[in-house]
């Protein structure tokens, strides 16, 4: 599917601002910048290495906030034509991820904000679901006090409601922060706001799913 | 109180690791001598922890779900790249052409400026009769009759034979 106008001459504003306000960064730091000049060089290999590396973490981005696996997957396809079309105007200046999950965020808001689009979050996709039934699938996190927590379906479930019930911006900060791994910085860069107000942000975002998560079990 | 809601604000940021040296160290000291704020901090960083990797599974995606992604993709962009890759073909194999096309046009422009038009090019290769200029003022053109002459003579059989009296006249005068 052929990104659409409006969204392509977004990100590539977003893609010029991030090239302006990042430090320089040597390419040798992130093994993906590499990839990426050599996709620059027409080299495909690179960019499908770069695909295969990425490509689940957009698509379970995606998904929290276009509501459907189909749906995540066009807008992750999206993506990746779009990375692929603008790699001339690529410069390693941000680490990869960052420059990635700009475009990716900023698809997912554009996509927000179409009406055919609102958010219906869907249950599982039926693999993943089974997956996360099996008892080894269950993940005990240590808390602070060395309490062991047990996460079953049902707090996969809880969790996931609770985060669509987010704001769209809290969202994306939390996620881009927590499981796609970016700095405070690089989610600024991302979202095109100050480091203090990711801050705010993911802080919000922090609170109100453990109270969520409470009165859940409650 | 104002000082411990400003203080909440950074339990997050100081549970990721975001806080700088200086801000972190403030923040420490505050919870050395706040109990609320310390039981506060504590139950942010144990929802910190959890949501680290509780929200890896709400968005786990498996890799090989996404290979039907994957060739998808890979046919979408064949039909850009393959096109492109085509062309470089095709300009590889007219590029010398359009070369020698750009040379000619080069050199006839070049010998028209020189000859003075395109006229004088057409007249040279015998597609156009003189100007009249010629016939009016011979003296400019006098080796023009000798070359005309010359040319009849080559192509004998095609020249009219000039009529006795006026072959005659010719040699008197």
């Amino acid at each position: 599917m052929a990104p659409r106008n409006g969204l392509l001459s977004r990100n590539l504003a977003a893609l010029d601002a991030l090239n302006e306000m990042s430090t320089p960064l040597n390419a040798q730091a992130d093994p993906d910048v590499q990839l990426m000049l050599a996709v620059q060089q027409g080299d495909q290999a690179a960019y499908y290495r770069l695909f295969e590396k990425h490509v689940a973490g957009v698509i379970g981005f995606a998904m929290q906030f276009v509501g459907n696996r189909a749906r995540a997957e066009e807008l992750a396809q999206d993506v990746f034509l779009q990375v692929y079309r603008t790699r001339s105007r690529y410069t390693p200046r941000a680490r990869f991820k960052t420059w990635l999950y700009r475009m990716v965020t900023n698809a997912c808001l554009s996509e927000l904000r179409r009406p055919e689009h609102r958010v219906h979050l869907q249950p599982l996709d039926p693999p993943l679901r089974e997956e996360i039934d099996e008892p080894t699938a269950s993940v005990e996190v240590p808390s602070r006090s060395g309490e062991e927590i047990a996460l079953d379906r049902e707090a996969v479930d809880r969790l996931r409601a609770a985060v669509a019930g987010l704001p769209a911006q809290q969202r994306a900060a939390l996620l881009l922060a927590r499981v796609n791994g970016l700095s405070y910085e690089e989610v600024a860069a991302s979202l095109s706001c100050s480091v203090s107000a990711v801050k705010s942000l993911i802080h919000r975002a922090t609170v109100t799913l453990r109270e969520q998560m409470r009165s859940d079990a409650e | 109180m104002d000082h411990c809601r400003a203080v909440k604000g950074e339990f997050t940021a100081w549970c990721d690791g975001e806080l700088s040296r200086m801000e972190a160290e403030r923040l420490e000291q505050h919870l050395a001598s706040c109990a609320a704020c310390s039981a506060e901090a504590e139950s942010v960083s144990g929802a910190v922890r959890w949501q680290r990797q509780a929200l890896r599974h709400v968005t786990a995606v498996a890799d090989h779900e996404c290979a039907p992604l994957q060739a998808r993709l890979r046919r979408a962009l064949a039909t850009e790249i393959e096109p492109r890759a085509r062309g470089q073909f095709w300009s590889w194999i007219f590029r010398p052409v359009a070369i020698a096309t750009a040379a000619a046009m080069i050199a006839i422009i070049v010998l028209f400026s020189v000859l003075g038009g395109p006229n004088a090019v057409l007249i040279l290769l015998g597609v156009e009769a003189p100007p009249v200029a010629i016939s009016r003022e011979p003296d400019l053109f006098e080796d023009y009759q000798l070359i005309q002459h010359l040319d009849a003579m080559e192509n004998f059989d095609t020249v009219e034979s000039v009529p006795l009296d006026e072959d005659q006249a010719l040699r008197e005068g």
